[in-house]
C-alpha cells in the first residue's frame, strides 16, 4: 500500500520538511495529521475503500494533502487537469462516478451537476461565502474538512494491494478520454524501485515538476515520501522561463530532479547553467520522450557529478526499463537506448510472426509483472485487446511501441506502431486530433501532424480541407479544438489547403504533409 | 503615448504585440478580456514553446535581439510587460544608431 510509506516518515522524521510550496512548508508529522483529519471527513461522507475521489486543484500543499488524505481514507484519486475543458472534467467525473472532489468554488461549476458525487471540499472558500447550488452535492471548506481532532489511534489503512491508487486519463483514439487503473501494488513496485536507483535520502530535497494528472508525479510524491526527503512543489510558470527555472533548482538545493526531457533542453539551451554549481543536485531522471542527444551530451557535460537516468514506460506500466547516462554511454552512440528491464518487471518483443523477436529483430515491445495497470476504466473490450496472456506470460501489457533488442541486452526504442505522438511527454493521438477538427461544420477533411524540433520537442499541426465559401479562420479552428482537448492537443497552427496531399495507397501522407508544415513556419 | 521610436510609434507597437496574442495565442472562450496586465503564463495563455515562438516574433517584427538573460518573467508576464520591455529594446537600437 502507498499510505503506510507517509506513517513511517512520520514516525521516523516527524520534524523533516515533508512538502514545500514556495514560503508554506508541512512537516512528515503535519502531513500525515492533515491527511488523517482529511480522511476521516471523507469517511463520514462514507467514501473509503472502492470509490474514487477527484482531485482538481493546482498542485499545493492542499493538493499533496489531498492527495494522501484520499488514499488515507482507502479510495482512489482521480487526477483532474484544471486547463482541460468542461466537457472532458465532466466526462472524467461521471465516467469514473466520483463520490467526492476536491476542488475550487471557481471550478465547482463544471462539477456540480456530477450525480454520484456525495460531497466536494472546497479550497479557498469559507462556508458564510459558499452557497451549495439545490440538487448539488453538500460542500464543505477545506478548513471545515481539515478540522476535528486528532485521535490518538487512528484505524489502520483498509485495503489490499490489488486496490486502485489512481487512474490516469489519457488521451483515446476517439477524442474520448480513458482511465488508466494503477493498483498500489503497481505503484509500490515502481516508487520502491525508484526510491533506491534515484537513492533519495532523508532531508533530500525532490522537485515536483509534472502536474498530478501526469504519471511522472508518482516518482517525486511517492519516492521523497518513502525517503523522508521533502517534496518542493516547482511553480508551472517557471517552466516557461529556464534561466529562473535554473535558478530555482539552485536556490531550493534541489538533490533530486525528475522531468521530461523538454524541460531540461531548455534548461541547457536556455538557462546559463554555467552561473551556478548545483552542487546539491545529485540524481536527474527524465522520462515521457526522447531527449535529443545533442542536447543531452551539453547536459552531462555540464553537471558531470549528477547521475542522469532514462526512464521508460507508458503510463500503463508506470516505469519499465531504465538507462544511467554518463558520458560513457554517451561517446559514439547515434541514439539513446531505453536500457533493461527494471521494477520486477519483465520486459519483451513481440515480433510480427506472433513469435517473440531474436536479439537484434525488432518487435512491439511487451511488458509482464508487478508495475502493469489493473485495465481502463470501464473497457473491459480495449483492455482484453492490449492486456492479457501472451507468450507463455499470465498477463502482460502490448504497449504499441517498437523496439529491438542489442546483442548486449539492451532495449532501444524505434517508434509507435500507430498514430500515437508524444508532445512535451504527454500523449497524442493525431487521430483524435483529426476527428475533433471534422466535428466542425466547415471541416471536410483534417490531417494532423508533428513537426519535431530538438530543442522544444514536437510540435503539433494541423490542415484542414474547408468547405466551399467557408469563411471560418484558423483561429476560430484553434478555439473549436479547444472546446474539446487538452491544451497539449490544440495544434499549434491550423493551415487551410485546397486537398490533403495522398500517399499511392490512399492514406494521408504525413511526409509530405510535414514538409509543408515546415515551409510554412 | 504616441511618440516615434526607431520606425513605431508606441501605439503601433502595443497595437501589433496584442494583434499577435490575440491571433496565435487566444483560442479558448475563457480567454476573452485579457486585460493589459493579465498575467498570460499562470493563465496558461503561453506555455514554453509558445514563448520562443513569440520572441521569435518580436526579434523578426521589431528587428530587436533578445538574449537569455532577456527571458524572464519580469519581460514577459503581461501585455503591458512585453510592450514595455520591447520599447525598452527600440529605444536602446535607436539611440546606439544615433550616438
Amino acid at each position: 500500500m502507498l499510505y503506510p510509506l507517509l506513517e513511517d516518515s512520520a514516525r521516523a522524521f516527524a520534524h523533516l520538511p515533508a512538502v514545500i510550496d514556495g514560503l508554506r512548508v508541512l512537516t512528515f508529522g503535519e502531513l500525515d495529521a492533515a491527511a488523517g483529519r482529511l480522511a476521516r471527513t471523507l469517511r463520514a461522507h462514507g467514501i473509503g475503500r472502492g470509490h474514487r475521489v477527484g482531485l482538481h486543484l493546482d498542485k499545493s500543499l492542499e493538493a499533496v494533502v489531498g492527495l494522501l488524505g484520499i488514499l488515507r481514507a482507502g479510495a482512489a484519486y482521480v487526477p483532474l487537469d484544471g486547463s482541460a475543458p468542461a466537457w472532458r472534467l465532466e466526462f472524467i467525473a461521471r465516467d469514473c462516478e466520483l463520490s467526492g472532489v476536491l476542488t475550487t468554488p471557481a471550478w465547482m461549476d463544471t462539477l456540480g451537476s456530477v450525480s454520484s458525487l456525495r460531497c466536494a471540499i472546497l479550497v479557498g472558500a469559507t462556508p458564510q461565502e459558499w452557497r451549495a447550488e439545490p440538487g448539488g452535492p453538500p460542500t464543505l471548506s477545506w478548513d471545515a474538512a481539515l478540522a476535528g481532532p486528532d485521535t490518538s489511534e487512528p484505524s489502520p489503512v483498509e485495503g489490499s494491494p490489488e486496490d486502485l491508487a489512481y487512474i490516469l486519463y489519457t488521451s483515446g483514439s476517439t477524442g474520448q478520454p480513458k482511465g488508466v487503473m494503477l493498483s498500489h501494488r503497481a505503484a509500490r513496485a515502481f516508487v520502491d524501485w525508484a526510491h533506491a536507483e534515484a537513492d533519495i535520502r532523508p532531508g533530500d530535497r525532490v522537485s515536483s515538476h509534472a502536474p498530478l494528472h501526469f504519471d511522472l508525479s508518482i516518482l517525486d510524491l511517492f519516492a521523497a515520501v518513502k525517503g523522508g526527503a521533502a517534496i518542493v512543489l516547482v511553480p508551472p510558470a517557471l517552466s516557461v522561463f529556464p534561466r529562473e527555472l535554473a535558478d530555482f533548482i539552485e536556490a531550493q538545493h534541489i538533490s533530486v530532479w525528475y522531468s521530461v526531457p523538454s524541460v531540461l533542453t531548455q534548461l541547457v539551451a536556455r538557462g546559463e547553467l554555467g552561473r551556478h554549481g548545483f552542487r546539491a543536485l545529485r540524481t536527474v531522471l527524465f522520462a515521457g520522450e526522447v531527449f535529443p542527444l545533442k542536447y543531452l551530451r551539453r547536459f552531462v557535460q555540464t553537471l558531470p557529478h549528477v547521475r542522469c537516468l532514462n526512464l521508460y514506460g507508458p503510463t500503463e506500466t508506470n516505469v519499465c526499463t531504465f538507462q544511467p547516462v554518463g558520458p560513457r554511454e554517451l561517446a559514439g552512440t547515434e541514439s539513446l537506448p531505453i536500457g533493461q528491464a527494471c521494477c520486477g518487471d519483465e520486459v519483451f518483443l513481440l515480433g510480427d510472426d506472433g513469435a517473440e523477436a531474436r536479439p537484434g529483430d525488432e518487435g512491439e515491445l511487451c511488458v509482464a509483472g508487478p508495475t502493469v495497470m489493473s485495465g481502463y476504466w470501464g473497457m473491459p473490450e480495449r483492455t482484453r485487446a492490449v492486456l492479457g496472456p501472451l507468450l507463455g506470460r499470465a498477463r502482460a501489457y502490448r504497449t504499441g511501441d517498437r523496439a529491438r533488442r542489442d546483442e548486449a541486452g539492451v532495449l532501444h526504442f524505434l517508434g509507435r506502431r500507430d498514430d500515437l505522438v508524444k508532445v512535451r511527454g504527454h500523449r497524442v493521438e493525431l487521430s483524435a486530433v483529426e476527428e475533433v477538427l471534422l466535428r466542425h461544420p466547415d471541416v471536410e477533411e483534417s490531417a494532423a501532424v508533428t513537426l519535431p524540433d530538438e530543442l522544444t520537442g514536437n510540435e503539433l499541426r494541423a490542415f484542414v480541407v474547408l468547405r466551399a465559401a467557408s469563411a471560418i479562420s484558423p483561429q476560430e479552428l484553434r478555439m473549436h479544438c479547444a472546446e474539446y482537448l487538452p491544451r497539449y492537443m490544440v495544434p499549434a497552427r491550423i493551415d487551410p489547403c485546397r486537398a490533403l496531399p495522398k500517399t499511392t495507397t490512399g492514406k494521408k501522407d504525413r511526409v509530405r504533409l510535414q514538409e509543408r508544415a515546415r515551409e510554412l513556419g | 503615448m504616441n511618440q516615434t521610436i526607431g520606425d513605431f510609434t508606441e501605439e503601433q507597437v502595443a497595437r501589433i504585440i496584442r494583434d499577435h496574442i490575440d491571433q496565435e495565442f487566444l483560442f479558448r472562450s475563457r480567454d476573452a478580456g485579457l486585460t493589459e496586465e493579465d498575467s498570460l503564463i499562470s493563465r496558461g495563455v503561453i506555455d514554453s514553446m509558445g514563448l520562443f515562438r513569440l520572441v521569435n516574433f518580436l526579434e523578426r517584427r521589431f528587428a530587436i535581439c533578445v538574449s537569455p538573460p532577456d527571458i524572464v518573467m519580469d519581460n514577459f508576464r503581461s501585455l503591458q510587460a512585453i510592450r514595455v520591455f520591447t520599447l525598452a529594446r527600440l529605444r536602446a537600437r535607436a539611440c546606439a544608431e544615433q550616438c
